[in-house]
């Protein structure tokens, strides 16, 4: 960890419900911060930065954290966390961090913050889950769907992307078409450690973004159109792209992931209903993996703008659920079950009818479309059960074990 | 009563939503207008807190998605006082 650390006293004292939230989004405050830390009593922040702190630094950073603490911590909702299954106590055999191992082995690679290389035994475990979650979407008759990694900029500003996740997205551009711009890029272009040096007028104006989710392409080709059977379940995987600055940590937190997801598109109790049967579809999936995790009610990672309401909203209408798996190599010995340390894995989602009416998506009486997806994260899945069953096989639950070998 | 309080609530949404009175039918629900989404919802739930000197829990936050349900939400707040 770096050197250099700056101590600073919250404008107001940060509630430990809100404290994980306060740090993930220091992490965005400045280029300088390397790791935030939030007491447990919520009233001290320690930035560990990658300069010292000298005046001028301190007098740019201070006022933007306070400006986070505010905006997060004034007038906060407290959610009530509504649990609906808890297996986090089922036994596992394993409380090492699997990171180290998976590294010294060759069966994960760091090519970059955030982006791994998958070697064979979590590419293997990686198509068991695919496999398991396709089960889960043929049971629904899900059609499948393959969509592109690349997503237009037009259609996220539709659906109120920009406002909502600003912090998180990853933009793509291209060289100018400009033969100039071109030759001077292939003669000059030099990759330095800060990344390629070359001056931001070559590139063109961004019109493509990485896509930061699978769904929002299924609501996309929908846009404008009626669904002449009212009703739609489709299932697709892809890439995923979410920047998280500091936060990306080993497989917990990638900038590049994989989400298989099963889409719900109709009325309001077709999606709700659908949301739940995959729930109770699910439970009996996990019992058989032999995971240990918990259901409870959640929020999207909004930005500050709107983070206080949009956590309030999705909290009143039960908007959505994680699977939290636990990762029992982050629990202290003899730390009680509600504190176990957990990763979402996966969610049960639930947009009412925001994509329907931001993109004209009806039903056949001329309503906007409500819309859910069931979403799983397939590295952070396998890196939950590494975490809790091990690298060696012979400690894996037998259903998994046969598919691994 | 009826009139007044619905009328009160549609002159707040105007405020809320920055819209001409005209626009808030006394039937307004979440979603009628662009300005009513989630952001708007919480939006208006803040200023009815405010407005009517209340506090609202957030199981009735997921209720309050029409004018004639903030109504009759502020009538059995009024008869329980």
């Amino acid at each position: 960890m770096s050197k250099y650390s700056l101590e600073i006293s919250p404008v107001i004292t940060i509630p430990a419900y809100l404290v994980g939230e306060v740090k993930s989004k220091l992490a965005y405050v400045d280029e300088h911060i390397m790791k935030a830390e939030v007491t447990s009593a919520g009233d001290k922040i320690i930035l560990h930065l990658d300069i010292e702190a000298n005046e001028g630094l301190y007098n740019r950073i201070v006022p933007k954290i306070q400006r986070v603490v505010q905006a997060l911590v004034k007038g906060a909702f407290k959610s009530k966390i509504q649990i609906l299954e808890d297996f986090i106590d089922r036994p596992v055999p394993c409380s090492i961090d699997p990171m180290p191992e998976l590294l010294r082995r060759g069966e994960l690679s760091q090519e970059a913050s955030g982006i791994f290389v998958l070697g064979p035994l979590l590419t293997r475990l990686v198509a068991y889950l695919e496999r398991r979650f396709i089960e889960l979407a043929d049971s629904f008759g899900a059609q499948p769907y393959r969509f592109p990694t690349l997503i237009p900029a037009r259609f996220l500003e539709r659906v109120k992307y920009f406002s909502a996740f600003p912090h998180s997205l990853t933009f793509v551009t291209h060289l100018r078409t400009d033969l100039d711009a071109i030759d001077h890029f292939a003669n000059q272009a030099v990759c330095d450690e800060k990344g390629l040096n070359v001056p931001p007028e070559s590139f063109a104006q961004v019109e493509t973004l990485l896509s930061p989710a699978v769904c929002y392409h299924l609501y996309f080709a929908l846009a404008g159109k009626t669904l002449l059977d009212g009703q739609l379940i489709a299932t697709a995987v892809g890439n995923c792209f979410r920047y998280e600055a500091s936060n990306l940590i080993s497989l917990e937190r990638l900038w590049n992931f994989t989400m298989r997801e099963v889409i719900f598109v109709g009325t309001k109790d077709f999606v709700l209903d659908h949301r739940e049967l995959g729930r109770q579809r699910m439970n009996k999936v996990f019992e058989e993996m032999g995971l240990a995790y918990r259901v409870e009610s959640a929020n999207d990672p909004f930005f500050i703008g709107e983070f206080r309401r949009q956590v309030a909203f999705q909290s009143a209408f039960q908007l959505k659920y994680e699977i939290r798996a636990r990762l029992p190599f982050k629990d202290p010995p003899s730390v009680p079950e509600t504190d176990y340390a957990t990763l979402a894995v996966g969610s049960y989602n639930y947009h009412q009818d925001f994509f329907g009416r931001n993109l004209d998506i009806s039903l056949p009486d001329g309503s906007p479309a409500h819309t859910g997806c069931i979403a799983f994260g397939l590295e952070r899945m396998a890196f939950a059960l590494l975490s809790q069953y091990g690298l060696e096989l012979k400690s894996w639950p037998a259903s998994i074990r046969k598919m691994l070998m | 009563m009826e009139t007044n309080i619905t009328e009160r609530i549609q002159s707040l949404l105007a405020q809320v939503f920055h819209v001409p009175i005209e626009e808030i039918k006394p039937d307004l629900g979440f979603g009628d207008l662009p300005q009513w989404d989630s952001m708007g919802h919480m939006d208006v739930m803040l200023s009815l807190e405010e407005h009517f000197s209340l506090q609202i829990d957030t199981e009735t936050i997921s209720e309050l998605t029409s004018i004639p349900a903030i109504r009759e939400h502020l009538e059995k707040k009024a008869a329980n006082v």
